[in-house]
Parts: C-alpha cells; structure tokens; sequence
C-alpha cells in the first residue's frame, strides 16, 4: 500500500470516512496523479482540480448533445466551427492545467470523434465496472462517481441514465453518492443489488441504506431534462431568469436609494421579457442582436444599481434566443464583478429579505401587549393582535397598490413580492421612528379592534387607557351590537394630546379635539382630554356642562362622557362607511344629506352640537339611539334603509 | 416612457369633535412627509398607494401630473 499524502491506505474497497477518502496505493495514487482529486475536510466528499472538471464537462455536454440529435457519421461530416472550438478549448485547458484529462490522442478528436470516444468508454466503464483493469477507464469512472458528489450530481445521474444503465450498474453508482458521510461505509461490491428491489448498500455494520431518496432524485433530473429538451416551448429555462431577477433585485439590498433602483431592473427586466417574445414571435438577426443588448443592459442597469447590496452573476444557461455560449460571453465581464473584492465585502449587507425579517422582529419587541390578566379584565372575549397579523395586511395592500400602479411592468408575482418586501420594511422602519406604536386588541366574537397608543413621553412603554377606559370601549361596542344590526368590525383608537396622529390635525384642532374620525381608521378619542374636561366642569359648578341641550345625552360623569363621546365618533364612522362611496376617501355627506330630505329627519332637533351640521346630528341622533334606544320614527327609517336597525339583525 | 398618474384619492376628509364644537379638516396624504404618511399605513389604504406612488415616481423621474 502506497501513502499518497492525500488518501489514507484501506483495504480493497472504497471508503467514506468523515473528512476523508481512502483509496487503496497504486489506484489512489493513479487517480491523484492523473486527477488531482483531493479530500475536502468539510464535507468528506470527493472534490476534483476545477479545471479539469470543467473540461469534463464540456466533454460530456457534447455527447449529450448528439444523443438527442442524431448526426451524421464522421466519414460524411466535416468538423463544425463549434468542434474546433471545442477542441481548442479541451487542449488549452489540459496543456495550461498540465493534467491529462484524457487518455493521449484524444486531444486532437474532432468533437464527433470525442463524442464517440467518450460513449465507447463509458460503455466499458459500465460493462467492466470499478474493477476494470483499464487505468483510464477505471480513473474516468471514478471520476464520474466523484462529480456526482461535488455540485454535479444532477446532471451526471442523469447522464448516466442516458447510457442507459439497468439498477445494479445504477446502484453500483448511486453507492458512490453516499448520503451519508458521517458514517464508515464500505462498498459491497460483490453482492450487486438485485435489479428488482429497491437499491441497497450495505455498511461494515451490516445495515442497510435506502438509496430510493436517491432513484427519486435521478428520475426527477431525468424528467426535468426531458422537459428542458422540449425548449423553447418549454420555459424550464427561462424560468430560470425569473429566478435570477429575483435574486437580482433581493440582492439590491434594503437601502432607499437600493429600494428605488429595483424599479430600475424591472424596468430593464421588461425589456429583456419583450424582445425575447419578439424573437420568438419573429426570428431574425435584428431581433436577436436586439434581445443581446437587452440582456447586457439587464445585467450593467444591475450592477450599477448595486449600492449597499451584493451582486450576483447571472445562473442561467438558455432563453431560447441565445446560446450557451453568447450568455456566458454576455455574463463573463459582470462575473468579474461578482468575484470583486468590493462584492465581497458587500456580501455582509442584508438582502431585501433579511433587512424585511429584522424589520418585523423589531416591530414585534417595539410592540406592547396587554397581559392576559388585563385581557381577562375586560369584558368580552378579547386577544392580542399580533404583529404578523398587521404586516401581513399591510404587505396585501401594498401587493394591491403596486399592481395598481404599476401594472405595465408585468412583474411577477415573485418578484413583486422582493419588492413589497422591501416597502413594507422601510415603512415599518418609517413607522417605528414616529414613535407612534401602539399595543392592539381584538374582540374574538365581532373582530371589534381597541388601539392603545403608547404615551407620547413615557420612557417606560406605558399606553393610553387604563383597564377603566377599556370596560367603558368594551360595553359602548356591546351596546352597538345590542342596538342596532351592525356586523362589520369597528375599530378605536385611545390616543394622547401628544400622540403624532392627533398633532397632525393641526394646532387649532389638535389643541382641543376630544375624539376624531376619518375613514378607514375608525374613531379616536382622548380620555385624558374627557377627564380633564369632566374635573374642569366640576371644580367649577359641581357638574359639567349643565346645558343639557349641548349633546343629545346628559354627560354629568366621565363614563357617560367617555361613553357618548366613542359612540359619537362610531356614528362618524358609519357615515363614511354607508353613505361614502366604495373604495374612495369620502365623508359620505352628501349622500347622508340626500336621504335625510328623503326619509324626512332634517330639521329634527337633536342637540344644539348636532345642529352644526349633518354629520354632527346623525353622530348625535346615533348616540342616543343606542344609549337610550329613542330615536324618531324618520331616523328610525333612516337606519332600516341601511340595514341598521336591530330588529334587521339576521338581514344583513 | 409612460406618465405616472396618481390613481389613488389623496384627500382625507377628518372630523375632529371638541368642547366647543366641531371641526372639519382634510388632510392631503400627498403633502405629507414620510414620516406623517407612516401614520396611516395599517389603516388608510390610500396611504399605502401614496408611498408606492412616490417610490416609483422619484425612480422614473416623471413630471407629476397627478389629479389631486
């Protein structure tokens, strides 16, 4: 036994230990010689001299190549200009390498020839198997075996299937592709698997391995070999290109300037999707000379829109339009690129998808929740909203206004989803810098929303509302549902005179709202502004606002205040969502105006603050009907003809 | 190069109730910052619309033309 300084020394078979191959002396010294193969410690598979695994794969592409097409035979066939070019190839790369890839001679073939040669011996490697006597034959298979473990496994199995190997000499080879490495395996040659059953290894233990994981794997290479021969009507490959689009524009990174660039390469990527339609459609020279700079374009607008993120080179091989060859012409300079010491280092950078991931895992600990003791306080059934819940929403309208928006681009779903990745992490990002988050509850039984700001100033994470103002919230949304027949969800916010959402009303009103509404958000209320109101009334007169006409429900305590004031907004709220129209911001006004004159309810009294105007009456008319259940017989007809009324319930 | 138009409503009507009376204000999301426009993401579609338009307009480079 021969020590190669590579391979330990073994007994007569081959052996996977962990970290290591062992072959036996003169062989393991022949393949080392003649292949350069070396043991990678990380892994315990074979690897082989890059190189000269590249020429073999060219060889082998070849051969493929002329077993779909049957050619002519060598005596009527001169040698095309791609088998000089094959050739050439083949001789450089073994005379720079200085490996002998193939036995002598073989240098010179003509790519025919080499085909032949290549089949020839791959016929004997199957027939003789591992312990032929020919050192080519025996190194080539080994070599075959190896390649499968090295990142080719999906292209040799199905080439080997080609050859049209019945299941032992499968099995004999698929035991080389052990899936596991950890283990001492030793090849059991001598008892080939029977061709009926399924394959088997058996191990110094004496235990066998399935290797059916691995028969499904070759009859899926094999399948989706067939289906990429069927090309172009086939779009396996060009698929391909979808995926690098999408890894193209996740590698764009999360940056601003990253996330407007990503409009740049859709907007190349059309370009590339049409004139390849265009070509297809009408094959000429012009249209394919015009789908070439398409796809270069495609490829520079995505380096130079590299800024915080990473580069990636182009992984596919055919689009129906160009060859192989004219696509690694295209790619080689932006492979450069790829393996730049810059890339590299921008390779840290998060991908659109992890900037997306950390962005929710911020906001979900930037966001409060109650406890299930204060849910537990509450009445009703109510659950915390998880955050997943929020983005999920957010991310299906920003997938909806994209499309709207955008729809010419013809993005596909995968790839529009990189890009409302990207969206929805900058604006969470956006979000949780206004300091304006907030803990959100949800009535299991009515899907009813209460929103708890976080105090504006609080350092300690402390929300608007005490366990008081959500009983109140809780029995003002039982007392609509008892009321009147209202089935959709309702949503309240409790926010403070500090909070961003009630500063941006402005100076004059911010100052001084009690609650607000607009569509889509629900109704607002400030308690801290009720109680404040409330004590001020007191200190004063012992009661507040003794004008009883001011709001159509005496407000003499803060609960009543609170109350009144939060079914008040709701009625604010129905307005937009039954007299507004669908899907456009509207306070629905006039239309509510309209079948006041219809049903007869203008110019009822209802309160000097619901005189303001038809809002404020129907918020007031609204608010007594449910706390007290009077209301006239008009507003009465106003409700029903909306559905409202509570003896409607079930209608709706 | 196709025009970018604002399909989306920008104004939002608001009803704010105080202890002297009401108000009504409307708010145009497309005058607000970033940073305001956050404040309506999880419940104002609009304002959703309004980000992607800006997204995709100060990438393009289009001369507004929108109809607000």
């Amino acid at each position: 036994m021969k020590e190669t300084g590579f391979f330990d020394t073994v007994d007569d078979n081959i052996i996977y230990r962990p970290g290591k191959y062992t072959i036996k002396g003169d062989r393991a010294q022949d393949l080392y010689d003649r292949y350069r193969f070396y043991a990678d410690p990380r892994n315990g598979f074979l690897q082989t001299d890059p190189d000269l695994h590249y020429a073999g794969q060219r060889a082998v592409e070849s051969f493929k190549k002329s077993a779909e097409t049957p050619s002519a035979t060598k005596e009527e066939k001169a040698p095309s200009k791609r088998a000089k070019d094959l050739e050439k190839e083949v001789s450089e790369r073994v005379n720079s390498a200085s490996l002998d890839s193939f036995p002598d001679g073989w240098q010179t073939l003509s790519e025919e020839e080499l085909e032949e040669k290549i089949r020839d011996d791959y016929k004997a490697l199957i027939q003789t198997g591992p312990t032929s006597s020919s050192p080519s034959a025996q190194a080539r298979f080994d070599r075959l075996v190896a390649e499968t473990e090295d990142g080719f496994a999906a292209r040799r199995l199905s080439e080997i299937a080609d050859y049209k190997l019945d299941s032992n000499e499968l099995a004999r080879l698929q035991g080389r592709e052990f899936p596991f490495p950890e283990a001492e395996i030793v090849i059991d040659e001598s008892s080939p698997t029977p061709s009926d059953s399924t394959p088997t290894v058996k191990t110094k233990l004496n235990k066998e391995f399935d290797l059916s994981v691995l028969e499904e794997r070759r009859k899926a290479r094999q399948a989706a070999a067939e289906a990429a021969a069927q090309f172009p009507t086939n779009t396996a490959s060009w698929e391909s290109l979808d995926d690098f689009i999408e890894k193209a524009l996740d590698s764009l990174g999360g940056s601003s300037s990253s996330r407007l660039a990503q409009v740049d390469v859709i907007a190349a990527v059309k370009k590339v999707q049409d004139s390849r339609q265009k070509y297809l459609s009408e094959p000429s020279d012009a249209n394919k000379n015009e789908h070439s700079e398409n796809v270069k374009n495609l490829l520079r607008t995505h380096q130079s829109s590299i800024i915080s993120g990473r580069y990636i080179a182009i992984p596919y091989k055919s689009d129906g339009v160009l060859t192989p060859r004219e696509i690694a012409e295209l790619n080689a300079p932006f492979q450069k690129e790829a393996n730049s010491e810059e890339n590299l280092r921008r390779a840290k950078a998060p991908t659109v998808t992890e900037s997306y991931n950390k962005a929710v895992a911020d906001l979900r600990r930037d966001t409060p929740a109650l406890s299930q003791n204060q849910l537990s306080n509450i009445p009703g059934k109510w659950s915390n909203v998880s955050v997943e819940d929020r983005v999920s929403q957010l991310e299906q309208t920003a997938r909806d206004a994209f499309r709207n928006a955008f729809s010419n681009a013809d993005v596909n779903d995968r790839q529009r989803d990189v890009i409302i990745k990207n969206l929805v992490a900058s604006n969470i990002r956006t979000f949780m810098t206004s300091r304006s988050n907030y803990a959100e509850i949800k009535n299991d039984d009515t899907g009813d929303i209460v929103r708890l700001y976080k105090a504006p100033r609080s350092t300690s994470g402390g929300l608007i509302g005490d366990q008081n103002d959500l009983r109140l919230i809780s029995e003002s949304l039982d007392e609509i549902r008892k009321a009147t027949n209202l089935t959709t969800p309702i949503k309240v916010s409790l926010v403070a005179p500090g909070s961003k959402i009630n500063e941006m009303l402005g100076q004059t009103a911010g100052a001084r709202s009690l609650g607000f509404a607009f569509p889509g958000a629900g109704t607002h209320i400030l308690p801290q502004r009720l109680l404040d109101m409330i004590r001020r009334g007191n200190s004063s007169s012992g009661e507040y606002n003794p004008d009883t006409s001011w709001h159509s429900v005496p407000q003499p305590d803060y609960e009543t205040a609170f109350k009144h004031t939060a079914i008040h907004e709701i009625g604010h709220v129905l307005m937009y969502q039954f007299w507004g129209r669908d899907n456009v911001i509207s306070d629905g006004k006039t239309a509510l105006a309209n079948d006041y004159r219809t049903f007869g309810v203008s110019g009822q009294k209802i309160s000097r603050y619901g005189a303001k105007n038809v809002a404020e009456h129907f918020a007031e008319a609204y608010a007594r009907y449910v706390m007290t259940g009077d209301a006239t017989p008009e507003f009465r007809n106003l409700l029903a003809s909306k559905g409202l009324l509570k003896s409607q319930q079930g209608e709706n | 190069m196709a025009k970018l138009i604002r399909q989306h409503q920008t104004k939002l009507p608001i009803i704010i109730d105080t202890e002297d009376g009401p108000e009504e204000i409307t708010i145009d999301l497309a005058e607000l910052s970033d940073d305001e426009l956050a404040q309506y993401i999880f419940d104002v579609p609009q304002a959703v619309e309004e980000i992607v338009y800006r997204e995709l307009n100060a990438q393009l480079g289009i001369q507004d033309n929108d109809n607000k």
